[in-house]
């Protein structure tokens, strides 16, 4: 019975204060002044060469900043090593994928992640893994960006769905034409053919009559021959 | 989660191609119609904060698209549904008799807790057309609602604002409620706490 009214409670707390249900203090890196100092020194230089790189670029020169801002985060992220190092934690790997997955993400914004905790604490403070931890789970499940992101990709679904169809619809339009046009060639291909015999027989058969023509009747035969030959078909004349 | 999920109410429009789910939707969510058809493609949607019974929640209305060709290869939207209203257009038969395959398709892909309670609403769209192109008469629109398991229906028009917030404030009800024994099911599952303590663990230090 305690221990269900403990899992209630727990679980409340959770929906209710949407923190961690564990103490994070547990689990957190300790904060030391080596580290603060390492940090800061790294910082202020860091915000040094921002600022000196941001009077270069007056311009707005979009580039230049995503360089910047490229050089900050490489900069944190070697310096959140260098602590995990130190601190020879279980969590290293994972810290480590999150920044793999930081790196790779436009969206997430340096303000929510591990390096601002850090840059925002003084010495002998903690770094609280878990917290870091738990408000990414949080933005992963936002639900009014899951839902926009799945609307999006039902979208882009759609659209291939759609152009696949108009792409299937044409194959198979365009196979029926193959077809046709295959039948239409094979048919005439037939028609030669017979066209080609029935000259060759035509042929054979003016060849035999003109023979038997010239020498049975020769005299109208070449008058007839020269009739043609003029192009003299008039039949009056003939006559 | 049962927390996060209740200030979201996710209901889904289905409906044969041109009924006018997008209309419906625009007419509840901004009050707005536009005589101008455009397919849908995919899915979209639109919130609104709705109040029911003094209970305040978001509304989170997604409209599909009609047309096969413009239909989604994956319906995973459907999932986490409080609600689904199905459409027919009065004036097209064959939009009517798609309802109850819409239903089943809903019901295939949502992968509801409890498909016999689940809440469906039926709203029968166009009812501001001349009465000699209604084809679908009402009976046989009761008729279907009741076979359906008594789903409610609602005969409704965009276009002039007939019945559409009537038929979305009892949608956001059955949501609400849907919602609500979702959220009762979640805790009855997971209200027995795993206990960490090792029975056998020793008191003391046992070098």
């Amino acid at each position: 019975m305690n221990t269900e009214s403990t899992s209630n409670e727990l679980w409340s707390n959770v929906e209710d204060s949407q923190v961690p249900s564990i103490s994070s203090q547990n689990y957190a890196i300790p904060f030391t002044e080596d580290i603060y100092y390492q940090i800061s020194t790294s910082s202020s230089s860091n915000s040094n060469d921002y600022l000196s790189s941001e009077v270069d670029v007056t311009d707005n020169d979009i580039t230049n900043s995503n360089l910047i801002e490229n050089n900050l985060l490489n900069e944190e992220e070697n310096l959140v090593n260098h602590i995990l190092d130190r601190t020879n934690e279980p969590l290293q790997n994972h810290i480590n994928n999150e920044n793999i997955l930081l790196r790779h993400s436009s969206n997430i914004k340096p303000t929510s992640n591990t390096f601002t905790l850090i840059n925002e604490q003084g010495p002998n403070q903690m770094i609280d893994v878990s917290k870091y931890i738990f408000d990414s789970l949080k933005q992963a499940i936002e639900s009014a960006d899951f839902s926009e992101s799945l609307a999006y990709q039902t979208k882009t679904s759609a659209q291939i769905n759609a152009k696949s169809l108009e792409l299937k619809q044409l194959i198979g339009e365009t196979q029926s034409k193959i077809l046709s046009l295959q039948e239409r060639f094979e048919r005439g291909v037939e028609v030669s053919r017979n066209i080609r015999k029935n000259l060759d027989y035509a042929k054979k058969s003016i060849e035999k009559i003109n023979g038997i023509l010239r020498t049975e009747y020769p005299i109208e035969y070449n008058k007839t021959r020269e009739n043609i030959m003029e192009r003299n078909f008039n039949t009056e004349d003939n006559e | 989660m049962s927390t996060r999920k209740k200030n979201i109410l996710k209901v889904i429009i289905l409906g044969d191609s041109g009924v006018g789910k997008t209309s419906l939707m625009h007419r509840y969510v901004n009050n707005k119609y536009s005589q101008q058809y455009k397919a849908t493609i995919g899915a979209d949607f639109l919130t609104k904060e709705v109040d029911v019974d003094d209970k305040v929640a978001t509304m989170q209305v997604w409209d599909t698209a009609g047309q096969e060709r413009f239909q989604s290869l994956g319906v995973a939207f459907y999932r986490g549904a409080d609600c689904c209203v199905l459409v027919y257009d009065v004036t097209n038969t064959k939009s009517f008799e798609n309802i109850k395959t819409w239903r089943d398709e809903f019901l295939v892909h949502a992968n509801v807790s409890s498909p016999e309670t689940f809440p469906f609403v039926i709203l029968g769209n166009k009812i501001d057309c001349e009465e000699n192109k209604k084809v679908v008469n009402t009976k046989s629109a009761q008729e279907l609602a009741q076979s359906l398991g008594n789903v409610p229906l609602f005969f409704t028009s965009a276009k002039d604002a007939i019945n559409v917030d009537n038929a979305f404030e009892e949608i956001a009800r059955n949501a609400l409620q849907q919602n609500q024994n979702d959220a009762d099911a979640f805790e009855d599952d997971f209200n027995d706490a795993i206990n960490i303590q090792l029975d056998g663990e020793p008191n003391s230090c046992s070098c």
